[in-house]
């Protein structure tokens, strides 16, 4: 049986990795309590986690319709009458 | 139905969809001129059950799938690298403190518009390599889930959340780089 991490000490990175992969999949209850102690004690990975979900939210949400170049538009005028 | 009418009708939104998932031009005109000769060719299958736009988006979408496709020899070459220069943590494990996250609060990024962080964070995701570009576009902007994406890029979802978690690191790192920062205190 593997043995299980402390609670506190958890490193930057693993906190890192942790919450990027939480996007993707749960994580355990245990690995959550570790979390919570090291965002606690850690300024950095409190901002890393901030920014990560604002730049999630950013790219989920819909952007801005933009008009097409008037170059682009002409040169796939022209060929689509090729 | 014609080219000229769908280019006048759905073209910027073409455009606005395929720039947030390409990084250059040229591949972006290919793209929506591709989708729109499918279209013409197509028009007598679409069957009016979405509108106009929504058929032409998921079109677009399958061209710009294609497009990573032809480029899967470069995916499958690439390591899961985004940056060789992507040292963020000390021999402890702890961020180094010239490359920490600093405080955005205080920052400009509060003032800015969403659309123009939006525009910096496209530029991040246009320098990053075409394999965490694509996992990047998948899961982030097209809201896939990961056995979808692992099948479509031919990687284990173990290898998937990796280059995720660079490809974070890189924007997050990119962001600031571009000039998004703020007071050393958070």
């Amino acid at each position: 049986m593997a043995e299980k991490k402390p609670l506190t000490g958890m490193r930057c990175e693993e906190f890192t990795q942790l919450a990027s992969g939480g996007f993707e999949q749960p994580i355990s209850f245990r690995n959550r309590i570790r979390m919570l102690w090291h965002k606690i004690e850690c300024v950095y990975c409190r901002r890393f986690l901030a920014q990560l979900t604002r730049i999630r939210r950013l790219l989920i949400s819909e952007p801005p319709v933009k008009a097409m170049p008037a170059t682009m538009r002409d040169k796939i005028k022209m060929n689509l009458k090729d | 139905m014609t080219g000229s009418t769908l280019l006048e009708d759905h073209g910027d939104a073409l455009y606005a969809f395929a720039r947030s998932r390409l990084d250059n031009d040229d591949d972006i005109q290919d793209c929506i001129q591709e989708t729109l000769v499918a279209a013409l060719k197509g028009a007598s299958g679409f069957a009016g059950r979405s509108s106009e736009r929504t058929w032409l988006i998921g079109i677009l979408k399958f061209k710009i799938i294609d497009l990573y496709r032809a480029r899967a020899r470069e995916l499958k070459n690439q390591s899961t690298e985004t940056n060789a220069d992507d040292d963020y943590f000390g021999e402890k494990g702890h961020w180094e403190m010239t490359r920490a996250p600093q405080a955005w609060e205080k920052s400009p990024l509060e003032k800015l518009e969403d659309d123009e962080l939006r525009q910096h964070l496209y530029r991040c995701i246009g320098r990053l390599p075409s394999a965490a570009r694509a996992a990047v576009i998948s899961r982030e902007l097209d809201n896939e889930e990961t056995p979808e994406i692992c099948k479509r890029l031919g990687i284990s979802a173990t290898n998937l959340n990796v280059i995720l978690y660079r490809a974070r690191m890189h924007l997050r790192a990119c962001l600031e780089a571009a000039g998004f920062r703020g007071a050393a205190i958070g």
